[in-house]
Order: structure tokens, then C-alpha cells, then sequence
């Protein structure tokens, strides 16, 4: 027996379902659970269970309060009292109360937190507690619809010793939340189990959940059909065609705002130089690294196809070898021997990629080989989460990395390109386009914002900082034993508490 | 009433029919009826109807298989009648979606409290209102401050003429493409499109097939949704096959709607491979005839959906008629109307960022898709202003 037939098998025999567990499967559990500090998807699904925020999607994506239960905003709009639920405890009995909002905000905003959640805080300027169940804020300029920004996590103040909060805190093993599920434990297997909070305050259809790590993800989909799994949050392409013909299986569409990329760290030479990303770029045949990934769209810039920030002027990248050597050239570098190199120093690129990545391997390898073929040196290195976090995050120690962005509808890419955005590791730095951002995040028209984010579409593509690759098409898969299935197209379980199974 | 149901009165005339199907035997499910069944238990028929490699209307019929219907509108015969119908319906959906954004993006900009004063933008909303026959909006939105521009109403005019019978289909054809009004601001500038395009389109389509209709049951079934040519209503199924729409828009009924569908279609296909001659054999696998079917028949249930106002349940039919292996393209089993009807009903669901995704698909097949695909665009940017957006790795 194969080691891999021998993995799927000890999977098959893990943790049995009981009436109402649902088991799903993600490529990696979360390193980390402490929303100030989210940066994956799969941390941001385990939030939706355990947490609320004071505000939140209704099915039709509206802005409906959770943790508040009225808001008023002052004539001139820049204040906004809040009034809170007067019936919600957190998980471990203590109640909710107006200094939980006033703690988490400032949390957000103190800089040695290094939240990455902190732009999401900063059009407000003053958080301040007036009672138990009442919270004025203060913004930093009007704000026609200051709830659409009150989306974000509420965390417990009492459970930290103040508002600047550590990535290591306690907290991300053992979180307690005001959400509709507590998480019980972590198990031996990389699971993560959950049972129903029973003060929730409406009925919680699932009475468990457990979240399994899976992490080749070819096995998911048949962990699925062998019905050891209910739901496979993402699956892959390749898999389609086989779970859309098992009539016991049912397909989810739901957001496809993710696009792949490869970055280029441009804090240090040679790609601080927009001619060698540039020479890079199009040493990249695209095609056909997507072949063995699936079918998806190419891009040209950081938007997906079907976004109304999409500029269909700008073509994506052409591989053209030729174009390259002139942009090496340009650069002051020679090709001697069918290798690039600058003063006699041969071209040496080091590629990045998160082991938990879907068939990032497959991309990888090829990536090294295409660049290779082309005379450069290359070296790719698969990291966890902690060195992920820790060398590309943090100390920027990289020169390109593999990734995908997920973005929620809004598409707010200012994170990522902006100089001072949180999660702009790449060091990528334009004032024109940091003028186009703000501009696309302080408009009131809405044409306004299309242009800019149109013009930074071209100007983020001129400059390279990225290989924009494609986007893929998202797709949950569900036993048809899980009914009344609404899936949110970004944060997924926001509707899963009217989940049932039969 | 909805642009759809405006239409589906003209459209029922042609689609319904007395006649029956040439089956000699008492069908044991009511699937016997169906043009499947014809195809595949009598491929003498199918070959007949198709025509030898040479025959002018073969093409017709590939493209009508293939969901191109443009294409098959250039053909002779009943595959442009028909896919004059499908191209009716599907401009009825988009007119419908069409209707709802235009809306939507006047109330959402007004309820925000900056919408232009000097701006064409009241007018256009107020002609979308019109079209959908929501005569309080209209009246309303002719009154709020506006810009008068002469474009507009030369626009109304051409369009009025196509309506009225007086102008054709081609003259409806040119009117997409490009933007009606540009409106300098001091930031870049406003692009409206055409509110009226795929109401003018709907009628126009729907004019072509007043006359020489096909007659004869397999011309008018082959590649539809139906299963019998009596049916009265495009989801005519439903009653024969035992099913029944729920009465709410539940999500989860609608899916178990299909399940009892795919129950009753799943053997049914294995039996009638069974019995099929070899070259019926080959064109059931071939053709992949009653997935096209099983297709077909949801996406006319989910129009169906769409215009009793139940659109979780239009959404859910649409998610189960798609070809998940190709989600962005057209196929023989992804229609445009798929699309459509996908688009408009995550539209209605408050999912109008997700709408985008299923226009996308449309745009290039139907260029006049475009201004459509730009005012679901604009609405998606106004109802995300005060939004702080989230990414993620991953």
C-alpha cells in the first residue's frame, strides 16, 4: 500500500460524523486564531464561527447589526452612538459590554499590535465607552454609512492585559468569542472541533462542527464521495467534472474575487529595478503554468475579469523572450553562456510559496524551470505557515513569492499597493498610485472611483510589481445530507447557523 | 409587469402547440414524450430533420445545439425561428435585470444623499422604471432634478419606432454597442448606457417569430427544455414529471425540486440507452442529449422563478443547469439565458458583485451586453462606497 493510499485511509477512519457534525476540510488549520491578526482564509472562516462583529451581512448582503442593536449618526456625520445588545455573554460567561468595542478598536489601531486588521479601523478616530451598552465613535472625516465599516471582529477585553496584543497571546489557542460556535479543542490529527454556543442568541442549526486539515488536496474531493467530509470549503478544478456527476454531492459557485500572482520584493535589488521585473515578466509563460491548475481567466492586472475595475485596455503580459533581453539589457545585464548576469554576478532567484497553496508545487516547478530555461538561477522553497508568516510578512526576506489574494466584493486592493498598506510586503511604491487609491477611497461618485481604480489597473501593471497570473473559479461542495445551504461569498459561514443535516 | 411577462404571452402563441408526439406507444414516464426519446429511439427522424452534410439547414441545427444562437439565426429554416425565441427570452431576462439596476442605482445614490443634480441619470432611471411598468417610480423619478440632454430622447424615439413595428430588428441590433450619454465632472467622467436596449431587443426577437413557426413537434423541441410539445408553459414539465414549485422562495425546496427531477431523469436515461438502437446510443452520448435537456428544462424553471419573484429559487436552479467543468463559457449545456438568469437573480439577492461574474460571460458573445455589464459594474461601486474591503490570502 502507496503512503498516500495508506493516508487516506487512516482519514477515512478519523473522527466519525454524528447526526448533526459537519466536517469540512481545509488545505491547513489556522496557525492562529485571533482576528486581529487574521491574513488566510481559512483563519478568516474560523472567525465567522466563533466571533461577531457589531454589524454583518443578511442573506441578501445588506448591512444588518449583530452585536449592536440600534446605531445613531449624528446630523453632521461624524459621530455614531451605538447601542449595544444587552443579552449577549461571551463564551466563557463574562458579558458583553460597550469596553469590548472600545478595547478591540484600539487594538486594531495601537501600532506595536501590528494588526493586520488596522486599516480596517482607521476612520475612526475615538472609540469611547458611554455605558455598559453604549459606544460613540468619533470618525477622522463624515461617514454617510459608517455600519458597511463595523464588520470587523469584537473581541473580549477581558481576555488580554491591554491593547497591545501579541501574535503569541494565549488567546489564539484558547479564543472566546460571542459567536454561534465555541471551539472545544484542538485534536491530535490537525482537527479543530466546535460545539454550538448555547447562549447564542438564535437557534444554531449544526450542533458541531469540525474543521479537518487535509492538506493534499487531491484527497478532499474523495474524502467527500467516501462521505468521510460533508463540505470541502474551496475544491479544486480538476475535481469538478467528477463531484458534478455524484447526484450524493452538490457544487456551491460563490465569489471568484482570488487571483494568483507572483511577487517581486522590490525593498531590495535587482527588483527595485522595473526593467529586470519587467525581464522577468516576460520570461513567464502563463499558459502554461495554469494547465495543469485548471481552466481560469489570465490577468493583466490586479483585478479580476467580471470587476467593474477591470481595465480591459491592458492586455496581459505577452511571453516574449526577445523583449526580455532587451529589458535585462537595459537593466546592465549580459547573458554569457546562456546565463544572465551583472558584474559577474550570475542572476539567483529565490521563489517562495506557502506549502499549503493548491498545486502551488505544480507552479512552482515550472515557474523554476520556464526562468531557468531562460538563464537565470533558480531555487524555490515551500514554507509554513510560521515561516510564511514570519520571512515574507514580517522581514520581507524573499525575492518572489507565489500567493493569491481573495478580496470580498469592495475589491479594495489599497492593502496591497498602497506605500503605507498593511499588506503591501512586496514594498511595491508609487505616489501616483498611492493619489489614485486615496482618490478611489475618499470618492462619493461612483465613476470616480471606477476611473482611478482603472488608471491604478495600468499604472500597477506598468510597473510589474507582480506576474498577475489568473483567477480561478471558487467552488464549495456539500453532501446533499447538509441542507438550507447559503454559503457568503467572502467569509463563507456567515449563514451557516440555519444550516441543518439529515 | 415584468418585461418577461410582457413577453411571454406573444412567445406561448408559437411555443404551445395541440399536436402531440410521434411516439406509437403509451409512455410509461412522461420523458417518453420527450424529444430525447425521439431522437435517440428514432435517429432516422433526427438525421431527417438535421440533413445530410451538404443540407442548408444543418448548420442551423449545430448551432442551436451548440447555444449559438446568433449563429443559427443566420441559418435557413427553423433553427432561426428558434433561436429567434431563445434570443427573445434571453433579452427579456436581461431587460428585467436591466430594469432592476437602473433602479437600484437611482435609489441607492439618492438614499446616500449625493446623487448629481445636473446629471441625465433621473432620466434614464425614470425610462427603466417605464419599461417595467413600475408607474409610481417613473412618475417619481421624472421629477427629481435632472439634466434634459437631446440624446435621450433621440434614443426614445429610435427605440419607440423598433416597438412599434416601424423600425427593424437590425435597427435595434445597432444600438448597443456604444455609450448613449458622457458626462464631464471634475474627477474624470459619468458613461451612461442604454436603459431601454434589451426591452427594444425582447420585442423585436419575439417580432421574428410571428410567422413560420415551426409546426412540427421534433423542429419545435429538439434542443429545449421541454418534453412535450402540449406543454402550455415553458416549465410545462413540471406537473407531468409530478413536481411542483414551492410556493415561497426557499432555496432548499427548489434544490429537492431538482433531485426529484434528476431521480426520475437518471434511470430513465439509463433505460432508454438500453433500448436504444446503436446510432441512438451514439447520439444519447454523443450530443450528451439529456444532460441538454436536464439543462434546458432548469434554466426555464429558474425564468420561471425569476418572474414569480422567487429568486433564490431562480439562483438555485441556475447553479444546478451549470456545466461546472466549463462555469465561463458557452455551451451545449450552458446557454446564454443560463447566464441571463444567473446574473439577474444574484442581482435580486443583493449578490450584484456575483451578477458581474455572469455578465462577463455574456459580453463577448453579445457585444450589445456591454452597457448592462457597466451599470451592474457602477451599482456594484456604489453600494460598495462606504465599505472597508477585506482580503485575504488564499
Amino acid at each position: 500500500m502507496t503512503r498516500s493510499w495508506m493516508l487516506l485511509t487512516l482519514a477515512l477512519f478519523a473522527l466519525p460524523a454524528t447526526a448533526a457534525n459537519l466536517r469540512y476540510a481545509e488545505d491547513q488549520a489556522p496557525a492562529i486564531v485571533n482576528p486581529l491578526f487574521g491574513s488566510t482564509m481559512a483563519e478568516a472562516r474560523v472567525n465567522e464561527l466563533l466571533f461577531d462583529g457589531l454589524y454583518t451581512d443578511n442573506q441578501d448582503l445588506a448591512t444588518t447589526p449583530a452585536l449592536a442593536a440600534s446605531g445613531e449618526l449624528s446630523p453632521d456625520k461624524t459621530e455614531m452612538t451605538i447601542t449595544l445588545r444587552d443579552d449577549v455573554t461571551w463564551q466563557d460567561g463574562k458579558p458583553f459590554v460597550a469596553n469590548d468595542v472600545v478595547f478591540t478598536i484600539q487594538a486594531m489601531q495601537d501600532k506595536t499590535t501590528l494588526s493586520t486588521e488596522a486599516g480596517r479601523a482607521a476612520f475612526i478616530k475615538t472609540a469611547t465607552a458611554l455605558d455598559e451598552h453604549t459606544v460613540k465613535l468619533k470618525f477622522a472625516r463624515p461617514e454617510s454609512r459608517p455600519e458597511d465599516k463595523l464588520l470587523f471582529k469584537i473581541l473580549p477585553a477581558h481576555a488580554f492585559a491591554g491593547t497591545s496584543v501579541k501574535r503569541t497571546d494565549g488567546f489564539r489557542n484558547k479564543p472566546v468569542g460571542t459567536g454561534p460556535w465555541e471551539l472545544v479543542k484542538y485534536n491530535e490529527d490537525n482537527s479543530v472541533s466546535f460545539t454550538t454556543n448555547g447562549s447564542y442568541r438564535t437557534p444554531v442549526g449544526l450542533s458541531e462542527m469540525t474543521m479537518r486539515e487535509v492538506s493534499d488536496k487531491n484527497y478532499q474531493a474523495k474524502l467527500l464521495l467516501y462521505e468521510s467530509l460533508e463540505a470541502l470549503v474551496r475544491v479544486l478544478p480538476r475535481d469538478l467534472a467528477m463531484l458534478q456527476n455524484n447526484r450524493k454531492v452538490e457544487l456551491y459557485p460563490y465569489q471568484t474575487n482570488s487571483w494568483w500572482y507572483v511577487g517581486f520584493n522590490a525593498t531590495h535589488a535587482p527588483y527595485d529595478d522595473v526593467n529586470v521585473r519587467k525581464a522577468m515578466s516576460a520570461l513567464v509563460d502563463v499558459p502554461s503554468l495554469l494547465a495543469p491548475v485548471g481552466t481560469g481567466d489570465l490577468l493583466s492586472g490586479p483585478f479580476v475579469k467580471s470587476s467593474p475595475y477591470y481595465n480591459h485596455d491592458v492586455n496581459p503580459v505577452a511571453n516574449d523572450e526577445n523583449a526580455a533581453e532587451t529589458l535585462f539589457a537595459a537593466a546592465g545585464y549580459t547573458k554569457v553562456g546562456g546565463a544572465w548576469s551583472k558584474g559577474g554576478k550570475p542572476l539567483t532567484v529565490r521563489i517562495a510559496a506557502h506549502q499549503s497553496l493548491e498545486s502551488a508545487q505544480e507552479v512552482a516547478i515550472n515557474l523554476q524551470s520556464q526562468l531557468q530555461s531562460a538563464g537565470l538561477t533558480v531555487n524555490v522553497e515551500f514554507l509554513d505557515d510560521a515561516a510564511w508568516k514570519g520571512r515574507v510578512w514580517r522581514e520581507h526576506d524573499f525575492d518572489l513569492i507565489l500567493s493569491q489574494w481573495t478580496f470580498d466584493r469592495n475589491e479594495d486592493v489599497r492593502e496591497q499597493f498602497h506605500s503605507q498598506g498593511a499588506r503591501n510586503f512586496t514594498g511595491y511604491k508609487n505616489p501616483e498610485v498611492d493619489a489614485l487609491l486615496d482618490k478611489a477611497r475618499d470618492a462619493a461618485d461612483p465613476f470616480v472611483r471606477k476611473t482611478a481604480l482603472r488608471e491604478v489597473h495600468k499604472r500597477v501593471h506598468d510597473d510589474a510589481p507582480m506576474v498577475f497570473l489568473w483567477t480561478l473559479d471558487s467552488y464549495a461542495a456539500m453532501s446533499v445530507k447538509v441542507k438550507n445551504v447559503v454559503i457568503h461569498p467572502f467569509y463563507f459561514f456567515t449563514f451557516a447557523t440555519g444550516w441543518q443535516m439529515k | 409587469m415584468s418585461s418577461r411577462a410582457a413577453l411571454l404571452p406573444l412567445l406561448l402563441g408559437h411555443l404551445a402547440c395541440s399536436g402531440s408526439a410521434d411516439v406509437s406507444t403509451a409512455p410509461p414516464s412522461p420523458l417518453d414524450g420527450s424529444w430525447v426519446a425521439t431522437v435517440v429511439r428514432e435517429p432516422a427522424r433526427f438525421d431527417a430533420l438535421i440533413g445530410a452534410a451538404d443540407s442548408p439547414a444543418r448548420p442551423g441545427w449545430i448551432a442551436l445545439h451548440k447555444n449559438a444562437w446568433a449563429e443559427a439565426t443566420t441559418t435557413p429554416g427553423a433553427p432561426a425561428k428558434r433561436a429567434n425565441a431563445e434570443l427573445a427570452v434571453l433579452h427579456g431576462v436581461l431587460a428585467d435585470l436591466s430594469n432592476d439596476a437602473w433602479r437600484s442605482l437611482g435609489t441607492t445614490w439618492e438614499q446616500r444623499g449625493t446623487l448629481p443634480t445636473d446629471s441625465v441619470l433621473p432620466t434614464l432611471v425614470a425610462l427603466a422604471a417605464k419599461d417595467a411598468g413600475d408607474s409610481v417610480s417613473w412618475a417619481r423619478w421624472q421629477k427629481v432634478p435632472q439634466r434634459a440632454d437631446p440624446a435621450v430622447d433621440s434614443r426614445v424615439a429610435q427605440h419607440d419606432a423598433v416597438r412599434k413595428g416601424e423600425a427593424s430588428l437590425v435597427t435595434a441590433q445597432s444600438l448597443g454597442g456604444v455609450p448613449l450619454v458622457e458626462e464631464p465632472i471634475p474627477d474624470g467622467r459619468r458613461t451612461f448606457w442604454d436603459p431601454m436596449m434589451h426591452f427594444t431587443l425582447a420585442q423585436a426577437y419575439g417580432r421574428e417569430i410571428a410567422e413560420g413557426y415551426p409546426a412540427d413537434p421534433l423542429e419545435r423541441m429538439l434542443f429545449s427544455g421541454m418534453i412535450d410539445p402540449a406543454d402550455s408553459t415553458p416549465s410545462g414539465a413540471w406537473k407531468k414529471l409530478g413536481l411542483a414549485m414551492p410556493p415561497t422562495d426557499d432555496a432548499e425546496a427548489c434544490r429537492e425540486v431538482v433531485r426529484g427531477f434528476d431521480r426520475q431523469l437518471d434511470p430513465w436515461k439509463v433505460q432508454l440507452a438500453a433500448t436504444a438502437p446503436e446510432a441512438g446510443k451514439a447520439l444519447l452520448g454523443d450530443l450528451r442529449l439529456v444532460e441538454g435537456l436536464r439543462s434546458r428544462a432548469l434554466v426555464d424553471w429558474a425564468v420561471d422563478a425569476l418572474g414569480t419573484d422567487q429568486p433564490r429559487c431562480a439562483l438555485a436552479f441556475a447553479e444546478m443547469a451549470l456545466d461546472h467543468e466549463h462555469p465561463r463559457e458557452l455551451t451545449p449545456l450552458n446557454s446564454p439565458t443560463l447566464y441571463a438568469v444567473t446574473a439577474a437573480a444574484n442581482l435580486r439577492t443583493g449578490r450584484t458583485r456575483e451578477a458581474l461574474d455572469a455578465l462577463q460571460v455574456l459580453v463577448g458573445p453579445f457585444p450589445e451586453t456591454t452597457g448592462l455589464d457597466e451599470t451592474v459594474g457602477d451599482l456594484a461601486v456604489l453600494q460598495g462606497l462606504d465599505r472597508t474591503g477585506d482580503s485575504r490570502e488564499q
